[in-house]
């Protein structure tokens, strides 16, 4: 693995590089970056050190690792092309490269890293290193970019190996060393496996070249982009050099201080490197959030190192790009927008993500505080955005932002990624191991999500909770089908790496450690989330709903994005609030407040109009009411091939929810607070899980979870859906009937109809009852306000009865009144109907006093205000 | 009318008129009160109390070129007089604005400029005046009001009825009760001949009281044949047919359900008239629940009405044994007929009758008392329920 790790880092960084250029910069500003702070800080000694290097070697290591990787073991990868490209430019980096050969090899020797190999990443350092180094014009950078390439290939080789120390720290040596081709090459032979370097070296020269060379023209594409990242990369490498030629000491020291933050990189890194997989190919949104998090923050970063490295301009830019990315963003994409963004955006948030997450894991605090300093100095706002003005070429990271604002790219984005999965996934699901595992799901899951499918969040979070819950998920497994699901997460997982990110050992281990995973599922989704709320506005908004929707996916196993991706359901969290309102108005429902709610009210209708599938629990009652409810175009959940993903999703759900109470109720729970509005949602996530239970074991489960607690979702759903049928079906008669028949009292009304869809309603109690009751207030209105309201008051002025046959006289009813051409006055009259008259009829909505003036006056029944009323 | 504290009674009278200078006709004031008889001197100067806008002497004297009648609450005059007065402002006006617009557009433009006096309240001319009362007495929430127009002047309804004739939707005939000098009114009960001729006070109702307290004095054997169940008046809501012969006593939730079951709209909350389970009469709905309202709520000046009725009738009995062949026997005295619950000279179809019918016997019977039919002032009621009227600038927006 040492020496595939190693000619894949050959192959990865040149790879990573010509995909963004500013993830070269980034990572080369990163090296640079790293080893001042590590030269001043030095906070962590000779174990930074080692650690470090390999942080920078996995940067390209991990990049490395997939073109390696894939191209040794698939082939297939798309890398073949970019090694072309690459290859065209490699001939005259390679020049450039030899002279920073002579000085890595010092590095290499110890290391061993093979010659060609060496050779290669020298290449590809030189490349990437050249061009910065032909617009800086300094030979010295590009040594120094190619040093630090070297170094990193090293440490990116260990990382490739899942990290042995002793390479790293051979690395590590080697990059200090700075040792010539030739001693890197013999280094990395012996230390790193001959076999892999043998394998790794040929095909990794040639790629390397071609990818250098495929990558290089879209930089002179976006020459002017290319440039500032170059040089910005050339500046940390400048200083670099100048160190290094200084002594050794200096070297090392860089050095060092990169082996520091490897350390967290490497964690880091395995998780940066499958989002950045992901992104790049299957494009989760959630992606986005993070990039822009960490674009922010290494763009400090990076203006940081730069302006401590060297107090040149290109520095400047940088910091202005970063503290300012909105204004920057602003203009440069209002000047420029290039097509090329996106593939630059993608890598560059990649580089930033690992940045971000190694900062933050190592101590990242004192770094930044120092660079922070030397930031504040070089940039002044006005000259930064005339730096900008300046710059014909912007940021990856720019574009990225740009791109973030447009929700309509972020749903490209996302449909985009939700189409690959799903062709993944199409895969993986024929990989589920019991056909019955799969239908048994689908039918139960269907009807649960049908049921709970106004919560849709609830289970991506159940999603996640899978993720982290999955070992202990087995343990709950009451049914067959939770068994199946327990295996289909099992090889979710396995799945999943691949598809997220194949290139990083790191995080399928980090999987096999199935509570590490958790955590780090855990905490990525609260750092993506935290991002997003902390983000302005629009950008926020758009991108938070994705971003949960893609670390579900991610966290558990695709499932939930395969669901998402069978039904094309728009992106609402995508909208804009004015045309959220608009669609729920489409819907007919009235406006709701609350962007949360408009999302799940519309995402429930959708999916109601479209074919939702079917519950399970609801199988024996619902689907016939459902169905009436939802129409004839919607299928049941069976018969559809919708269900399915439901019925995975499902599955997770359960045993997250099963596990999750013994394994991480804490991390459960957030998740579900991330993604669910403000129900309850504890409550709702166990209903989810029931609804499978019920299927299996309906009446078992039932008893004993609905008496603890009735989900105010199924309670909802079912209502809606009784209440849509009706509506569809008889409309107003229908509705009279259901609301006569009711008892008075809202709770013993939706006790009943709940009886007719399933026992389980039936079960719960009054109070639990009661209280899902007041949760589905909000939405039954929504459902129920097509009615036309005022034939409510009118039923429930005549519904109104008798107070005491002596009281009538003296107390008239409102019906009454009326007939006696009382005046009305209208907040007392409203405030009844609120109180009492609604409640008689079972309707749950209020009345305001506007709305019951237009009755009044629809119905020529004099009315007046109370201050009126004394005339 | 508190609808918790002290509920009023309907009023016996309530209407909104307009009021026009008979020097210079352009001048029109709109306003309200219950009792039209005493305000119009009040414009006049002749009596305390004349609105400042109807103070110019060069203006006066004023005349009621009309009056619409039938409000059933102090609220609603006042509301509909606020929206007549300021029909650039009202609801009601503007619901229908799209519907007017369109329908009036060629006369208005021909006419005066539709858009622009209604900006100028002061400049609003008659036609345009009429115009607003057309489209409010057709307005969703006054429509269903038992509203009638009793025009006064022939000029006026001259206006009207061009202006009728050139919407799409006129109003209906029964809503429009020539009176005055208007011409076509022949055979019409209803007219009164003048302002003075209307009865503003409850002695319209006086047979029914009676007859209602008659028999709700002895309500055991009485039943809702509606609901088939007996009746407590103490304690219930009765409705008490007004025809004199007639021994309907119904409940009023009962016998309002009977009257929209014809209605054939579910929508209608309040019935405008019915056929008595009873005498299969029509009655009219506001009629009754006058009668009820002020049988239930105002039993003091139940008890002066009744008193004064009989003290009359004890007249009118001796008159009419004195002479027998007066004409007054025939057409009037519905408190003897109530009393004896003989004649069935009530037993009009006509359900609008009744108002108008009563008022022509009270004016007779008040002729006894010394007041001149159609000349001389009615006297003050002697009833409690005093009912300011409004002025055009004490106006307040209702809505």
């Amino acid at each position: 693995m040492t020496s595939s790790a190693d000619v894949i880092i050959l192959s990865s960084s040149p790879n990573t590089s010509p995909r963004i250029p500013t993830r070269l910069t980034s990572n080369t500003e990163r090296a640079l970056e790293i080893p001042p702070q590590a030269a001043t800080t030095s906070p962590i000694p000779l174990l930074s050190q080692r650690f470090l290097p390999p942080s920078r070697s996995r940067f390209f290591d991990v990049p490395t690792r997939k073109d390696d990787a894939p191209k040794k073991k698939r082939q297939t990868t798309k890398k073949p092309a970019s090694s072309d490209l690459k290859e065209k430019d490699a001939p005259s980096k390679l020049q450039q490269k030899e002279k920073k050969v002579t000085k890595d090899p010092t590095h290499n020797a110890e290391e061993d890293l093979e010659a060609q190999s060496i050779d290669s990443r020298k290449n590809v350092a030189k490349k990437t290193a050249i061009p910065q180094k032909g617009r800086a014009q300094q030979k010295a950078k590009k040594e120094t970019g190619n040093l630090k390439l070297a170094g990193k290939v090293t440490k990116a080789n260990k990382s490739n190996d899942t990290q042995t120390k002793t390479a790293k720290k051979a690395e590590h040596k080697t990059a200090a060393v700075q040792s010539p081709p030739a001693d890197s090459t013999e280094t990395s032979e012996l230390k790193a496996v001959s076999i892999a370097l043998g394998k790794d070296e040929v095909l990794h020269l040639d790629e390397a070249l071609r990818r250098r060379r495929d990558w290089t023209p879209p930089r002179e594409t976006c020459p002017q982009l290319d440039n500032t990242m170059e040089n910005n990369g050339t500046n940390p490498d400048e200083t670099l050099e100048s160190s290094a030629k200084s002594g050794f000491g200096g070297i090392l020291t860089d050095y060092n201080y990169s082996g520091s933050g490897s350390d967290s990189r490497e964690i880091s890194t395995n998780e940066g490197g499958p989002t950045k997989r992901r992104r790049i190919e299957l494009v989760d949104p959630q992606c986005q959030p993070w990039r822009n998090q960490s674009f922010e923050e290494d763009i400090p970063v990076q203006g940081d190192t730069s302006s401590s490295s060297s107090s040149g301009r290109l520095p400047k830019r940088k910091p202005k790009t970063q503290k300012r990315l909105t204004t920057l963003t602003a203009r440069v994409t209002a000047q420029y927008t290039s097509k090329d963004v996106e593939d630059l955006e993608e890598d560059p948030s990649a580089d930033d993500i690992t940045q971000y997450i190694t900062k933050s894991n190592s101590r990242g605090s004192k770094k930044q505080s120092a660079d922070k300093d030397p930031e504040l100095i070089v940039l002044s706002p006005e000259a930064a955005f005339k730096a900008l003005d300046q710059q014909d070429v912007v940021f990856g990271t720019c574009s990225q932002l740009e791109r973030d604002d447009s929700p309509e790219t972020l749903r490209e984005m996302q449909r985009a990624i939700r189409e690959s999965e799903s062709l993944a996934f199409g895969e993986k699901g024929t990989d589920f191991p019991s056909g019955l595992g799969q239908t048994a799901r689908s039918e139960s899951t269907s009807g649960s999500m049908s049921r709970f499918a106004g919560a849709r969040n609830l289970w991506s979070v159940a999603g996640r909770d899978k993720a982290g819950s999955l070992v202990q998920a087995q343990t709950v497994e009451k049914v067959d089908l939770t068994d199946a699901s327990h295996v289909n997460m099992k090889k979710n997982a396995p799945q999943r790496r691949p598809k997220l990110d194949l290139s990083d050992d790191e995080w399928i281990d980090l999987d096999d450690g199935k509570s590490g995973t958790s955590q780090q599922m855990i905490s990525s989704s609260t750092k993506a989330l935290e991002p997003q709320d902390g983000l302005d506005s629009p950008t926020t908004a758009v991108l938070a709903p994705p971003v949960q929707d893609a670390q579900l996916a991610v966290a558990t196993s695709h499932q939930t994005t395969e669901v998402s991706q069978q039904a094309p359901m728009p992106q609402y969290s995508g909208f804009t609030d004015a045309e959220l309102s608009r669609q729920v108005a489409a819907y007919g429902f009235k406006s709701v407040k609350g962007r949360k709610k408009m999302i799940d009210l519309l995402q429930k209708c959708w999916e109601s109009k479209h074919g939702k599938p079917n519950h399970p629990a609801d199988v024996p009652s619902q689907p016939a009411s459902v169905s009436q409810a939802r129409s004839m175009t919607t299928a049941s959940s069976i018969k559809t091939p919708s269900p399915k993903p439901k019925s995975r999703a499902k599955t997770k759900a359960r045993k997250t929810v099963s596990t999750a109470t013994s394994t991480e109720p804490a991390t459960r729970t957030e998740a579900i607070m991330m993604t669910s509005p403000k129900r309850n949602q504890q409550p709702s996530s166990r209903a989810a899980r029931r609804p499978p239970s019920s299927n299996v074991d309906v009446e078992e489960i039932q008893d004993s979870e609905e008496e603890v607690f009735l989900s105010p979702s199924q309670v909802q759903k079912r209502y809606t859906e009784i209440f849509s049928s009706a509506t569809a079906s008889t409309q107003v008669p229908s509705l009279e009937i259901l609301t006569e028949d009711r008892p008075p009292t809202p709770a013993k009304r939706k006790a009943p109809a709940a009886s007719k869809t399933s026992r389980s309603i039936k079960s719960s109690s009054s109070a639990a009852a009661a209280a899902a009751a007041k949760t589905d207030k909000p939405l039954t209105a929504d459902r129920t306000s097509l009615l036309d309201i005022s034939i409510q008051i009118t039923k429930a002025v005549r519904a109104q009865p008798q107070l005491l046959p002596s009281s009538s006289r003296s107390q008239p009813t409102w019906h009454e009144k009326i007939l006696m051409y009382d005046p009305i006055v209208l907040e007392d009259f409203t405030s009844w109907l609120n109180v009492e008259g609604l409640g008689l009829i079972g309707e749950d909505r209020e009345v305001g006093t506007a709305a019951v003036r237009d009755w009044c006056e629809s119905k020529g029944i004099c009315c007046c205000w109370k201050k009126n009323a004394s005339w | 009318m508190d609808v918790q504290g002290k509920p009023k009674p309907i009023p016996a009278y309530y209407c909104c008129y307009l009021l026009r200078s008979t020097v210079r006709h352009a001048s029109l004031y709109i306003g309200s009160t219950p009792n039209p008889i005493r305000r119009l001197p009040q414009h006049n100067g002749d009596a305390k109390g004349g609105a400042k806008r109807t103070s110019r002497d060069k203006l006066r004297p004023w005349e009621m070129t009309l009056v619409v009648e039938g409000f059933m609450s102090r609220v609603g005059a006042l509301q509909f007089e606020w929206a007549w007065q300021h029909p650039e402002k009202s609801r009601h006006l503007l619901e229908d604005g799209g519907e007017l617009d369109i329908q009036s557009q060629v006369p208005t433009n021909s006419k005066t400029g539709k858009a622009k006096p209604r900006a100028y309240r002061s400049r609003r001319s008659l036609t345009a005046h009429l115009e607003d009362l057309h489209s409010l007495l057709r307005s969703v929430y006054f429509a269903a009001w038992p509203l009638r127009i009793r025009f006064f002047c022939a000029d006026v309804y001259r206006v009207w009825r061009i202006w009728n004739e050139r919407v799409d939707v006129p109003l209906p005939d029964e809503k429009i009760i020539l009176d005055g000098d208007c011409p076509g009114q022949g055979g019409n009960d209803l007219a009164v001949g003048s302002i003075n001729g209307l009865s503003v006070e409850y002695t319209k109702l006086e047979g029914h009281l009676e007859k209602s307290m008659f028999l709700l004095d002895d309500a055991q054997d009485l039943r809702c044949k509606l609901c088939s169940s007996s009746i407590a008046p103490n304690t219930e809501q009765i409705v008490i047919c007004p025809h004199t012969d007639c021994r309907g006593a119904h409940h009023l939730l009962c016998l309002s359900d009977e009257f929209l079951k014809t209605a054939n709209d579910s929508d209608i909350l309040i019935p405008t008239s019915g056929v008595c389970p009873v005498c299969d009469t029509i009655v009219s709905w506001p009629l009754m629940m006058q009668e009820l309202s002020l049988r239930n709520r105002a039993e003091k000046e139940v008890r002066t009405i009744l008193r004064r009725k009989e003290r009359r009738d004890r007249k009118e009995n001796a008159k009419t044994l004195s002479s027998k062949e007066s004409v007054r026997q025939t057409s009037v005295e519905p408190s003897q007929r109530a009393l004896q619950d003989q004649g069935c000279l009530m037993d009009t179809d006509d359900p609008l009758l009744h108002d108008d019918w009563y008022e022509q016997v009270d004016m007779e019977s008040d002729t006894e008392h010394g007041t001149q039919k159609h000349q001389s002032p009615q006297p003050p009621s002697r009833l409690e329920i005093v009912i300011e009227d409004s002025d055009w600038d004490d106006a307040e927006v209702i809505e």
